[in-house]
């Protein structure tokens, strides 16, 4: 039963991996287009942009950065969300069919609990600029739930605590330099004003013989207001349009500059280096205390691929005296994002990781894991990471293991903007 | 769409844009006194706007005191004769816009009105919301006017 929910969960990733990207939304025509003039010049001008670009085959993504982790995951990542974030494991699915752990936790930074404690707005940038200190510091705190039974202390609930300090933060927009972004917008705006200015003529020299009498300042406020844009607009023929695309298309190089600006510093930011370090603690009332320390290194490979490297220290803390175990393990991740995030509108993008962990314990033989994990947007703020993985050995039976495992991650931040608090 | 009394619509890969009031253009005695009042207000990290004609770019928001760290930024536009000339003629007509970068921001609230000699407001010309979280997306906030 869980493999066929499995397999559909897959087949439905695959519908959105297979997209063609001809189906992104362009700038509608009459009678869906937008709703008001300044938007729908907007539109037209960016529809033109995009028609630029896409002729010259510059296939650059430039999507924000987008950074979560779940315990459906090999290899951490240096950063999370600016404000709160939460990761469900719900189910693990073995295949020899034993239950498995699940674990709930949250992860605020310190910047929110700062924000939340002073009553400050966190999104004012007077505030945000000057707590960027704040910004490096992350909080865990969560519950582990076993229905293994109670005949292994270990599988008790554990409860988890953990900190992240960002060591190293070349991808802080507060603290880059942006003047190339804002020296392209100043130097194209006159020109996007010129664009505006004449296609408002164009309409009104146009459509103004339909209103006997009218001024041009009467047709702006009136007939291209709100009430009647679209009425108004419909009255354009197909010839009539192409004029508009030719005005738009003259002066369209500014517009293709601030573009590229733009898409560079994004690919910038994207490709910057991160440096955190990790610990977390697993404490138990019967069994062993876990302690985790680990370095996690962060760095953007190409605009689609992100690179991640995790070295660190174990130790299991037991109540038998001598059976302390302590150990190293490093893991690498290489993580391709398959969609752009306009494809799925208000989503994060489909991700696929490829990972691999070797772990050294002392006492124990050391064992070394490779996975392979999609992550889904279900929507805005909620993914949904599936992963399998293999195994050498699993920690207590000499044995392979392949097992696959799913659960959820919230962006607490995204869902509260999706369902509209402020 | 409307939300409220308020007029949707989308622009870029993930913008939104929420007007209360929107006008298209504006007629403005100058000779009377009579200007312009813009407030900008961002949430983020920091605003990259600027404030233009068709002729010229005027205001950036590095132009302003205390920048990158300002959460509002409020300019007048027509209180100086000059605001209004282009190489020291008077313009019947201009075309004017505030546009608006979401790379280091992800709102903008834009007040524009239409104010007396005295600083009175005679009518709010644009009251709109923008929202992405898409760092490529722009949005230019367009006016025309008129002098008479």
């Amino acid at each position: 039963m869980r493999m066929k929910r499995l397999l559909f969960i897959l087949k439905v990733s695959l519908c959105f991996c297979l997209l063609d990207s001809s189906t992104l939304a362009q700038c509608p025509t009459p009678p869906d287009q937008p709703n008001n003039l300044p938007t729908w010049i907007n539109c037209k001008v960016e529809e033109m942009v995009r028609v630029r670009v896409s002729q010259r085959q510059n296939t650059r993504q430039t999507e924000t950065p987008s950074i979560s982790g779940s315990s459906t995951s090999l290899v951490d990542q240096s950063s999370a969300s600016d404000l709160i974030g939460a990761a469900l494991n719900l189910t693990g699915i073995k295949d020899d069919g034993a239950s498995d752990k699940k674990s709930f936790s949250f992860t605020a930074s310190g910047y929110s609990l700062l924000a939340a404690a002073s009553s400050h707005d966190p999104l004012a940038p007077s505030y945000y600029l000057a707590h960027r200190t704040a910004r490096r510091f992350w909080f865990t705190l969560g519950q582990e739930v076993s229905d293994n039974g109670d005949s292994d202390p270990d599988a008790e609930g554990a409860k988890i605590v953990g900190f992240k300090v960002l060591l190293l933060d070349k991808r802080d927009v507060g603290s880059r330099d942006l003047s190339a972004v804002s020296n392209a917008i100043d130097t194209s705006s006159p020109n996007f004003a010129e664009i505006s200015n004449l296609i408002k003529g164009y309409l009104f020299k146009t459509l103004s013989p339909k209103f006997p009498g009218i001024t041009k300042p009467d047709f702006l406020i009136n007939q291209l207001g709100r009430t009647n844009f679209i009425a108004t607009m419909a009255l354009l023929t197909e010839s009539q349009l192409r004029d508009i695309d030719s005005i738009i298309e003259d002066r369209i190089n500014p517009e293709i500059e601030l573009d590229d600006a733009i898409r560079k510093e994004v690919e910038s930011i994207r490709k910057a280096s991160q440096l955190s370090l990790s610990v977390l603690s697993k404490f138990r009332k019967e069994g062993s205390d876990e302690y985790k320390g680990e370095l996690i290194y962060d760095k953007g490979l190409s605009s689609r691929i992100n690179f991640t490297f995790n070295g660190g220290f174990e130790y299991v803390n037991s109540k038998l005296i001598g059976a302390d175990t302590r150990g190293g393990s490093v893991a690498g991740q290489l993580q391709f994002q398959v969609t752009p995030e306009k494809l799925l509108e208000g989503r994060n993008p489909i991700y696929v990781y490829l990972s691999g962990q070797g772990k050294w314990m002392n006492n124990t033989k050391s064992i070394a894991k490779v996975q392979t994990k999609i992550k889904i947007p279900i929507t805005d703020g909620i993914d949904l990471p599936i992963s399998f993985t293999f195994a050498n050995r699993t920690e207590l039976i000499d044995e392979q293991e392949v097992r696959g495992q799913f659960g959820f991650t919230f962006d607490l931040a995204r869902l509260a903007r999706a369902v509209g608090f402020k | 769409m409307s939300n409220g009394g308020a007029n949707e619509s989308g622009f870029g890969k993930k913008g939104k844009r929420t007007a209360r009031a929107d006008e298209n253009a504006v007629e403005v005695n100058a000779t009377a006194g009579e200007h312009l009042s813009f407030d900008l207000t961002v949430k983020g990290a920091t605003a990259i706007f600027t404030f233009a004609c068709m002729h010229k770019s005027h205001l950036q928001a590095s132009s302003f005191p205390g920048f990158p760290a300002i959460d509002k930024f409020t300019w007048d536009w027509g209180k100086k004769p000059a605001d209004f000339q282009h190489t020291s003629v008077l313009l019947a007509e201009d075309e004017y816009l505030v546009r608006m970068s979401f790379l280091p921001a992800i709102k903008y609230t834009l007040v524009v009105e239409q104010r007396d000699k005295d600083g009175n407001t005679l009518k709010v010309l644009k009251d709109i919301d923008y929202e992405s979280q898409d760092p490529t997306d722009r949005f230019g906030e367009l006016l025309t006017v008129f002098l008479n």
